[in-house]
């Protein structure tokens, strides 16, 4: 009895285990906030998510203690019109990046309150389709001179 | 034989010479000033005038194509929601700025944000908006009516996007900087992506033909 319950429990372990590791192992860096006029009401939060895994991972949502409402959005340039469009999930596939970088995806953070201030750092929680909660601390920082650059 | 030059010889030389040294001076003063079509941006020749057109700026008085006379203009065009194109663009336009005094001969430079959101986009908001980059800036707004009469010489695309039911909603809008000169003439269009360097370049390369075309 002792020993099928210490087998029994030694399997539960190993089928977790083996779950983990066909989990996706996501990690976020590079966090940061643009500084934004607080009369905007709207900043732009940047990060870098690397999927080690050997399954792809969908992100579909974001929220902060600091913010109203957080969503996913995608500028562009098509024939010199600069364009925003929400995304509702977005894919990180496996053993690939997905950047958010000034002129192409962004965290779009609405209704900072108190406005975020340069040199704050903010709390934001990733959230992914199959309930992964991905905790990550974006520091506020104004646009540097050559943020444009990289856009395609 | 020896001869000595009479007075009519040396006339023809001196004249010659004369002309050579204009042609050559024409020459140097042709090769120096680049063609119109390798310099990035111009509009040349011919850049048209802006037609008349009243806003109102940041502080709620009258705008019109006399404030643009007698010195240079930038004009960005963009919203105050928007947290990307624009907070990048105005803020790439403040160190620009700050690089190109020398560019204009003397002239004034000003960089003018005009909202394509005017109704979200009071003078109020526009004043702090803009100030937030650069105290300098002015921010443009107006009814409809009013940016669509600068918008549309321009050439520049604006379309609201359906909103959200909370009533948020986002402007498509042209991510070119627009180049005026001090007679208010449309003279260079900077395109994006911008980024200071290459902004700067680029609008010291068309102000700088444009005021030796005018000497
Ligand atoms: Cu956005």
């Amino acid at each position: 009895m002792n020993i099928s319950r210490a087998l029994l429990a030694g399997g539960v372990l190993v089928l977790c285990a083996t779950a983990a590791a066909q989990e996706p192992e996501i990690a976020a860096t590079g966090a940061w906030i643009a500084a934004a006029p607080p009369v905007a009401g709207v900043n732009a939060g940047y990060l870098e998510l690397t999927n080690k895994g050997a399954q792809s991972a969908t992100l579909t949502g974001a929220e902060s203690p600091r913010f109203a409402r957080i969503e996913m959005h995608r500028s562009d340039m098509q024939n010199g019109v600069n364009t925003m469009r929400r995304e509702s999930a977005l894919e990180v596939p496996a053993g690939g990046t997905l950047p958010f970088a000034p002129g192409g995806l962004h965290l779009m953070l609405f209704s900072g309150a108190p406005p975020p201030r340069t040199g704050e750092s903010i709390p934001l929680t990733l959230i992914f389709a199959d309930g992964v909660r991905i905790p990550v601390t974006a520091e506020v920082r104004p646009f540097s001179p050559g943020a444009g650059s990289h856009q395609h | 034989m020896s001869s000595t030059p009479t007075g009519r010889q040396l006339a023809l030389a001196l004249g010659l010479a004369v002309l050579a040294g204009s042609a050559g001076f024409l020459l140097a003063r042709h090769a120096a000033q680049p063609q119109p079509g390798s310099i990035e941006g111009l509009i040349w020749p011919d850049p048209r005038a802006l037609a008349a057109f009243s806003a109102i700026d940041h502080d709620g008085g009258p705008f019109t194509e006399e404030k643009l006379k007698g010195r240079w203009s930038l004009l960005f065009f963009g919203f105050t929601h928007c947290p990307d194109i624009c907070p990048i663009t105005l803020s790439v336009l403040a160190q620009a700025r700050k690089g190109l005094g020398n560019a204009t001969g003397g002239a004034p430079l000003q960089v003018i944000f005009v909202t394509v959101d005017p109704e979200r986009d009071q003078p109020p908001q526009l004043k702090e908006y803009v100030r937030y980059f650069d105290p300098e800036f002015i921010g443009l707004g107006g009814t409809p009516e009013q940016i669509r009469g600068l918008t549309s010489q321009l050439g520049v695309a604006v379309m609201r996007n359906p909103g959200t039911p909370d009533g948020a909603y986002t402007v498509d809008h042209s991510a070119a900087v627009f180049v005026i000169d001090p007679g208010a003439r449309f003279v260079g269009v900077l395109s994006a992506p911008h980024e200071k360097d290459s902004m700067t370049l680029r609008f010291r390369n068309i102000a700088e033909f444009v005021r030796r075309a005018e000497s």
